[in-house]
């Protein structure tokens, strides 16, 4: 691919940036990202989901039936708030802070399912966005206060009579050191300090009653120690940013990062007092991530959101974007597991890999999935998306692949679509282009358009396109 | 080119591809496909059909050369008369690059049957070949093919080796409610691939291990390519020197998997484009050249491997063009010759000369219809009522 498409795709989403780094180079381009506001106001959906101790404790107040219908409604607000995201993900002409939302959202796992609540969910999505390129060290201390994962991680079980390890032994294993560099005593000790921060109006709050205030002892250190105790302690350790910088580079760069790169950007990292936003400059100015095309499998947001940038498409309604996700196995605000998304090659199985082709077979047909005939081709909907589908669905503009126009020869349009999306092109990919869009393509004639979408498609289809 | 019908451009556009290496249907089979067949496909027809695309000009391919008319009207481009092979009978011979279809008529295992068309013929490409790929009337719009149809009557469910489509997009005439048909671009590259993933698993496609990777997914992810792979097999050191034609190499391919007992029914192929509305005879020649030569070489081996009677080969075109030229060429025409090899056909040439005084528009008109010659095909080779395939004429009879 050339340069700007490649960076394009890496520091976003799709080819959308690919102009603006051609012309201001990926040095400012990154510095326009890094400077553009975190601007995603509190989605209108979200009235009536529950954000303070009251509403919440309403809710456990409902009767059976009237909670079902709550969590009916709950869900719907979720999902809604997971489609809004990706819209913005599409349409932000710097998508870098998405990007890097999704990271956090990938690291600091919460999943709503559990969550129940979409108002908190949203306020986690809100802080990621806030901090996207802000302190590794400080995000870690504000995650320990927000509802959605005091909840999702069951601190708001954790007593200082009945202890729950759970926020305690995620915090060391999957969010900052990584197993190996703690003990199970840390762990409980952790979770002691952790015991009464459970749900706030305005985030967590600690909770006299269920507090403990006695000493704890935490990788080495002993103290009454508290929430934000703890990140002290961790970011002292020698260790911490190891871990995280192993995922930062397995989203940027490769998904198999070796380890001395991975001890590189460590040290820098710990230099930089874990801040994300030298890491990202030290990103764009290192050969490593320059010349590391083909090194990442496609994730499926991203994917999709390439093709619809390439058929001119908006990101389709609910539904359809709901059943795509769930079907390549993600889905937004809903990791799997509190490890999150592992990326790579877990993304695609013979089946996802079929279905991310049909997905080029509807829009190289000139089918929009704003009908209902896409609907059918998706899996079964849940019975409350198909309620919305009524509402939501409406002719969408046809896809209409983006090529350039000026050109004329077969192999020059070859090279303009391969030059976009191919990391590298096989002798074999050549030859198929080649009889795909003939010697003797004619580009004046009627079904021009027609036959440089077929062999976009085709292009599409390949191997090569799974991966960037 | 405007377009009636959003299926039209469904139909242009498909070309479902898994990356060059091998297509698959929309939707793979959940189900494995059934046991390999035990043993060739003796004792069941395969039938191989070849379209010729673009409209291939009949009169210059069969040719009326006793006729004055033909000269007549063709003063630019007619074959003359001392290069006709003059093996066939009452007047009719063949393009001079045809010499391997004048030895297969001599042989008696060619039939002809001539003035092929439908009534109010269709002179766009894409309208005509999607009338003869659905088998639909001129003013019907189908969304199956004839042979899909007959695929979805015949095939177990979850098989997705009913046809097998060497091309580089889906033929429509395959395509039915089920997926039954499979459409491969570069056999050879398959073959090379499916042996890369039987001999060492370790040994990487690609350097680039997430390439290597997928491309195994979707080599893998297709059921029938066990079935292949052991047909290929079975088949390996029997293969006779084929000309280095793609028309050869895929007849070739096709040839190794019917001797290595692939329980495929249908193989389709294509050749073309014989739209030649100016250099005629230069692009003619060289596309019945390879036709020849490809067909040719396919017939021999499936003679040698005593395999003829059970193969039918059908080769046809969307038109004919023009009876009368312009400077250098044609332009679309009606009815045309079709072709029938091997199969235990009677070897016979069926209907009459092109017939110069019932000219409709300046084209020759039809004498039979498409639709019977697949009928006949349909009950006598493929052993299922034309109606289950949607074919409602009668069958031709004389062919077979």
């Amino acid at each position: 691919m050339k340069e700007p498409f490649f960076l394009s795709q890496r520091l976003g989403f799709t080819n959308a940036q690919a102009a603006t780094i051609e012309r201001l180079g990926v040095r400012k381009f990154l510095d326009q990202s890094l400077a553009s506001p975190p601007a995603f106001p509190e989605p209108a959906l979200l009235a009536g989901s529950p954000r303070t101790r009251d509403e919440l404790r309403a809710v456990r107040q409902m009767s059976q039936d009237e909670k079902v219908k709550y969590a009916v409604k709950e869900r719907v607000r979720a999902v809604g708030l997971a489609h809004q995201w990706l819209e913005k993900m599409h349409t932000d002409a710097y998508p870098l802070r998405e990007k890097m939302v999704l990271f956090w959202h990938n690291h600091f796992v919460s999943d709503v399912q559990k969550v129940k609540v979409s108002y908190a969910m949203w306020r986690q999505n809100a802080l990621f966005r806030e901090m996207a390129f802000g302190n590794y060290r400080e995000l870690t201390r504000k995650i320990l206060y927000d509802n959605a994962m005091l909840s999702y991680l069951d601190n708001t079980q954790n007593k200082a009579n009945k202890l729950n390890e759970n926020l305690s032994r995620e915090l060391l294993e999957l969010f900052t050191l990584g197993v190996g560099h703690y003990t199970e005593t840390d762990i409980k000790e952790g979770a002691r300090a952790l015991a009464g921060l459970s749900l706030g109006d305005q985030g967590g709050q600690y909770y006299r009653f269920w507090e403990d205030n006695t000493p704890k002892t935490y990788l080495g250190k002993t103290g009454n120690w508290k929430a934000d105790d703890l990140v002290d302690a961790i970011f002292e350790h020698p260790q911490a940013g190891e871990l995280l910088m192993t995922k930062f580079l397995k989203y940027f760069v490769t998904d198999t990062p070796t380890d001395s790169l991975v001890k590189d950007y460590t040290l820098a990292f710990r230099k930089a007092d874990f801040e994300i936003k030298p890491m990202l400059e030290k990103l764009v100015q290192d050969e490593r991530f320059l010349q590391s095309q083909g090194q990442k499998i496609k994730d499926p947001v991203s994917y999709l959101l390439q093709l619809l940038y390439e058929f001119q498409q908006a990101v389709p309604p609910l539904p359809y974007t709901q059943a795509y996700c769930n079907e390549q196995g993600m889905k937004l605000l809903n990791p799997p597991n509190v490890k999150g998304w592992d990326g790579g090659k877990s993304w695609l199985s013979s089946q996802k890999l079929l279905q991310r082709l049909n997905v080029v077979t509807l829009l190289a047909s000139g089918k929009s999935f704003g009908t209902l005939k896409a609907g059918r081709r998706m899996e079964q909907l849940p019975e409350e998306m198909k309620a919305q589908l009524s509402q939501e669905v409406k002719e969408g503009t046809k896809p209409d692949l983006r090529w350039n126009r000026s050109l004329t020869k077969n192999k020059a349009i070859i090279k303009d679509l391969t030059d976009r999306h191919i990391f590298a092109v096989s002798p074999d990919l050549q030859r198929d282009c080649e009889q795909l869009l003939k010697y003797d393509f004619d580009a004046s004639s009627a079904t021009a358009h027609q036959s440089v979408t077929r062999l976009a498609e085709h292009i599409f289809k390949s191997p090569e396109f799974q991966i960037y | 080119m405007t377009m009636t019908t959003t299926r039209r451009n469904f139909l242009k556009l498909v070309g479902s591809t898994t990356g060059g290496l091998l297509m698959v249907p929309k939707f793979l089979p959940a189900m494995p496909t059934p046991g390999l067949y035990r043993g060739f496909a003796t004792d069941r027809n395969v039938l191989v059909v070849i379209q010729l695309n673009g409209g291939n000009d009949g009169l210059n391919t069969f040719i009326p050369y006793e006729s004055p008319q033909y000269y007549d009207f063709r003063k630019a481009i007619a074959i003359p008369k001392e290069q006709v092979l003059k093996t066939a009978a009452d007047g009719m011979g063949w393009h001079p690059a045809l010499s391997g279809f004048a030895d297969m008529q001599q042989a008696g295992h060619l039939a002809v049957i001539q003035n092929v068309g439908y009534p109010n013929p269709n002179r766009s490409h894409f309208r005509s070949i999607e009338i003869w790929q659905t088998a639909s009337s001129e003013s019907e719009y189908l969304s199956t093919g004839w042979l899909g149809r007959y695929l979805d009557a015949t095939c177990a469910p979850g098989n997705a080796l009913g046809a097998l489509n060497l091309d580089t997009i889906d033929n429509p005439s395959l395509m039915g409610h089920d997926s039954h048909a499979l459409t491969m671009q570069d056999p050879q590259r398959f073959e090379r691939l499916l042996k890369g993933m039987n001999e060492t698993k370790d040994d990487p496609f690609d350097e680039n291990p997430n390439l290597d990777f997928v491309r195994k997914l979707m080599l893998g992810s297709f059921e029938g390519s066990e079935q292949i792979a052991g047909a290929l097999k079975k088949s390996l050191g029997t293969s006779p020197t084929y000309p280095r034609y793609k028309l050869a190499q895929n007849l070739s391919w096709m040839a190794r998997l019917i001797k290595g007992g692939l329980p495929t029914p249908v193989y389709y192929t294509g050749l073309g484009s014989f739209d030649t509305h100016s250099n005629q005879l230069g692009k003619q020649k060289a596309l019945l050249t390879e036709l020849s030569a490809s067909v040719k070489a396919f017939y021999d081996d499936m003679v040698a491997a005593n395999l003829l009677d059970r193969v039918t080969i059908l080769i046809f075109s969307e038109f004919g063009r023009r009876v009368r030229d312009n400077s250098s060429g044609t332009d679309h025409g009606a009815a045309a010759p079709l072709f029938v090899i091997g199969g235990r056909n009677s070897g016979k040439i069926i209907g009459s000369n092109p017939d110069f005084d019932t000219l409709v528009q300046g084209d020759l008109k039809h004498q039979y219809d498409f639709r019977s010659v697949y009928a006949a095909v349909l009950e006598q080779k493929l052993g299922v009522d034309p109606v289950q395939a949607g074919i409602r004429q009668e069958v031709l009879r004389g062919i077979f």
